[in-house]
């Protein structure tokens, strides 16, 4: 009876799962990444690390809440071991926040980069990845925050809150990234992130100010082709995106009334659906994007009291969403080779025999082809509080 | 000692038996004493024709006042014309008469053997030898100075009854007694210890009680051959079935209402004369999370409280091994805010997170013992001194971060909810091997030696009853009270592996139909 016992107790010894112990004050939490392109053709990381003692309650924000180290490397792997030449203790990026992808790096493919994000076992994929517009990451990361005093973490909530509430632009996790850029008939975007002003002269003391010279703002979906960036959607294109892909968790369209003036509406369900169909051998795309919402303002001399106003708020709403939809897909179209929509998707899904013969030249021309029908329907619900503008 | 030792062999060896003589008897039982001071021999005449007699007695554990009043004023003056015969010497019935008929005390006993005269004045027995007789007589008159019956210390109810044990185990069977008017509680008594003769009673329901249980104690109880008992934890010792194991498989209360439920149950309890605790077997673990109280509090509150007790259990036991695993090896199962926060803490700590835990940890237990055995006027200082070293003071030096401070704080609390004090004790010392193992293997570890201590537990057994029942083995009807606590009027039976013998303990109650329950288990 005891031997059993002993023997198992001295196997636990070895069998060790747990073998990396390390105090909570020999880690250098890292809460974001960016990768660049370095002068030499290979990596540049940058690691923004957060200053516990500067974060805490007790002792007030004297010193800077984060730190910013570089390196260069040949891998990117290379590179954040690199870094312990000037972080006095391992970078530990369990909590990774988000991942600044340059756009430089971005145009060249961010496949390379990815993996070490994946293959590492102290990450967890459900971090944000985004694309630095113009700008190499290391910059953007560099720019101080108020708020929430950690950048990524302002970053990330930033993006959150405006997916949730503008849905302008969209937030991706890495696991939805690769399973966007490795999925047949499908391609990925991120959200881009930019600045205002130069985030060079960023500084500490611009958080003195009210209206920082510098700050960061998320705009705009980077487009990809595989895993290589192709060009950008622009805000309004981003939202048309959102809306086909229905990832619209709520937001608010403007419209213009008939005789003048404005009416914002709240959408506050939205749901799509593509459809695949064959007229012949040749596939035809269908789009029905169903939509609940409520009249947010109304600037405009409609009188709310009658049913029919809101009839006619409706099909204005349909029409315009509509025409963005459409221009958003003839943008996106206009780009050959990335079908951000998944329609290939959606017709493998459907028709696997006839995806078959049209998988090989899909990306040539197959995309860019295929007819798309839009069909948008607006269900107002509510008026608010008030009848009549004031 | 030795003399003492000579003399005891002496008494075994043929001398054990009364002589005719008073005065060989007296000098006898003296020697045998040492000539004790505290041993008082008065040598009287009794009655009108002066038979000389002798009165022994243990000055303090005698009823002095009785004494007189029933035995001195008796045999001197009130005692009627006696029959002598020639020579001075009474006539052979003499003392049967004297039992019978005279001595106005309650209960008299004749005994011829020094061994068991010396037993009777030793506790405190009053020994009446008349001069021709090779026997004496044993009055019990004792009466000592005691600690009366007051509310229990160490297993405290706000709604319940407040007696509790006492140090003399009259009393105590008293206490049982009243509760269980029942002619199928028996009570057996034996003495145990060669010199401290220490009384020890088991009180059980005849009907309700297993049999073999029974018999398995009688014969561990049997098997005692130690010189002294001087508390129930000496017979607790020799009668459980694992000396080597962390966990108490042997129940201890103060309450008599506890042991009163108990043996309604089917167990057995062990009165130990000296002792205000009462053992009961058989014990199972998840005995020791149920106190009185929850049968006297609301039904949902009960089985409320009862749950906290378990998460308390855990806590106590785990929440330091927890936090140094959490923060060595998995930092990354704490959300963000939590981690940062605690790091900043830990800005500064010279310590590892193992080593600053045990320095926490010890320092309490060093507290709490001082605060235990220290004179109780000087009790609040060490409550200011205490709450200045484990709290500020070695934070703000920067010697102990925050957050430990909280850790160990909330363990320590978390222990004192356990309601038998002796499964505290398991707690406090596990905790120890559980954060050693955390520092040394994380969670893996933490898992590893829960394993090892469930084995260990599901291995035990109290009086053949498996320790964890009715965990493991899982049994429905005893789960009415075991992690919660079921309305009283739904417990229809018995724990299912201690009340075998009986396992009805009442008839669901239904109308119209009569009542066929068996009159025992009705109360």
């Amino acid at each position: 009876m005891k031997k059993p016992l002993l023997i198992i107790l001295i196997c636990c010894c070895f069998l060790t799962g747990c073998w990396d112990k390390r105090e909570l004050n020999e880690i250098a939490i890292t809460v974001a990444f960016g990768i660049d392109k370095s002068d030499d053709g290979g990596f540049r990381v940058s690691a923004q690390i957060v200053v516990p003692s500067a974060i805490s309650s007790t002792k007030g924000a004297e010193a800077t809440p984060v730190l910013l180290f570089q390196a260069d490397g040949e891998t990117a792997y290379e590179a954040i071991r690199k870094m312990t030449k000037q972080v006095p203790r391992k970078i530990y990026p369990g909590h990774l926040k988000l991942l600044v992808i340059g756009e430089e790096m971005a145009r060249e493919g961010i496949w390379d980069s990815l993996d070490i994000f994946v293959r590492d076992w102290e990450l967890r994929p459900d971090f944000s990845v985004v694309v630095s517009k113009d700008r190499p990451a290391s910059e953007i990361l560099a720019v101080p925050t108020a708020l929430d005093t950690i950048p990524a973490n302002k970053l990330f909530e930033m993006l959150e809150n405006s997916s949730d509430n503008w849905s302008a632009v969209q937030k991706i996790s890495l696991h939805e990234l690769l399973a966007d850029i490795s999925s047949e008939g499908k391609d990925a975007v991120l959200t881009g992130v930019m600045s205002t002003g130069d985030p060079g002269e960023a500084s500490k003391e611009m958080m003195g100010e009210i209206r920082p010279a510098v700050r960061l703002y998320f705009d705009n979906l980077a487009v990809f082709e595989k895993d290589r960036l192709v060009g950008w959607l622009g805000a309004e294109q981003s939202k048309g995106f959102n809306y086909v892909s229905g990832n619209i968790k709520s937001t608010v369209e403007t419209v213009s009334c008939p005789e003048g003036g404005n009416v914002a509406i709240e959408v506050t369900k939205s749901d799509s659906k593509i459809k695949a169909s064959f007229n012949g051998e040749s596939p035809e795309m269908e789009i029905t994007v169903k939509n609940k919402g409520n009249v947010g303002s109304v600037q405009c001399g409609l009188d709310m009291k009658k049913p029919e106003s809101l009839h006619t708020l409706e099909s204005l709403f349909e029409k315009k969403l509509t025409g963005t939809i459409e221009e958003t897909i003839k943008e996106a179209q206009s780009r050959r080779g990335s079908d951000i929509f998944g329609f290939g998707r959606t017709i493998h899904r459907s028709y696997p025999d006839k995806w078959k013969s049209l998988k090989s030249e899909w990306a040539d021309h197959g995309f860019s082809d295929v007819p798309v029908k839009v069909k948008v329907e607006m269900d107002i619900q509510m008026t608010g509080t008030l009848l009549n503008p004031l | 000692m030795t003399d003492r030792k000579q003399d005891a062999s002496a008494v075994d060896s043929g001398r054990d038996r009364l002589q005719k003589s008073l005065q060989e008897n007296l000098l006898l039982l003296k020697v045998t004493l040492g000539e004790s001071s505290d041993i008082v021999c008065r040598e009287v005449a009794i009655g009108r024709e002066g038979i000389p007699a002798g009165i022994l007695y243990t000055d303090g554990l005698t009823d002095t006042a009785s004494l007189q009043d029933f035995l001195l004023e008796t045999l001197m003056i009130d005692l009627p014309e006696i029959e002598v015969r020639e020579g001075g010497q009474p006539d052979a019935a003499f003392l049967e008469e004297l039992k019978e008929r005279i001595l106005t005390v309650a209960e008299v006993q004749e005994s011829d053997t020094v061994s068991s005269l010396l037993d009777s004045l030793l506790s405190g027995d009053t020994l009446l030898l008349v001069d021709g007789f090779a026997a004496g007589l044993v009055i019990p008159n004792r009466k000592w100075a005691e600690r009366q019956v007051t509310e229990p210390n160490s297993q405290t109810v706000v709604r319940g009854p407040r007696d509790s044990f006492t140090e003399n185990i009259r009393v105590n069977t008293a206490l049982i007694r009243r509760r269980l008017k029942d002619p199928n509680l028996w009570n057996e008594s034996r003495k145990v210890g060669t010199r401290s003769g220490t009384e020890v009673e088991l009180m059980y329901i005849h009907g309700l009680v297993e049999e073999s249980v029974l018999d398995e104690l009688r014969r561990r109880l049997d098997l005692i051959k130690i010189d002294g008992i001087l508390s129930s934890g000496y017979i607790e010792e020799f009668i459980q079935d694992t000396d080597y194991t962390m966990f108490p498989t042997i129940y201890n209360t103060e309450r008599p209402d506890a042991v009163a439920a108990n043996l309604l149950e089917g167990r057995i309890a062990i009165l130990v004369d000296g002792t205000p605790f009462v053992l009961i077997v058989p014990a199972l673990f998840v005995q020791f999370f149920q106190s009185p109280e929850d049968y006297y509090q609301r039904v949902l509150f009960s089985s409320f409280i009862r749950l906290l007790r378990y998460a308390s259990f855990w806590i106590a036991m785990l929440l330091p091994a927890f936090y140094i695993a959490i923060t060595t090896f998995h930092p990354n199962m704490l959300p963000p805010p939590l981690l940062i926060s605690l790091a900043a803490q830990r800005e500064g700590v010279p310590f590892p997170a193992l080593m600053e835990a045990f320095i926490m940890e010890l320092a309490f237990e060093i507290l709490r013992e001082a605060g235990l055995r220290m004179p109780r006027n000087i009790g609040s200082a060490i409550s200011i001194v205490g709450a200045m070293v484990i709290g500020t003071a070695a934070v703000e030096a920067g010697i102990i971060s925050a957050a430990m401070v909280i850790v160990v704080s909330l363990t320590a609390i978390a222990n004192f909810v356990s309601p038998v004090y002796d499964l505290g004790f398991t707690v406090r010392i596990m905790r120890f091997g559980f954060m050693i193992i955390a520092g040394c293997f994380g969670f893996y570890g933490i898992m590893i030696g829960l394993i090892l201590m469930i084995l260990h537990m599901c291995s035990l057994r109290s009086f053949g009853v498996p320790y964890t029942s009715p965990l493991a083995p899982f049994n429905w009807s005893d789960q009415k009270d075991t992690m919660i606590r079921a309305p009283i009027p739904r417990m229809f039976r018995r724990p299912k592996l201690i009340g075998k013998a009986n396992p009805v303990r009442q008839q669901p109650a239904v109308p119209g139909t009569p009542d066929t329950d068996n009159s025992e288990s009705k109360r």
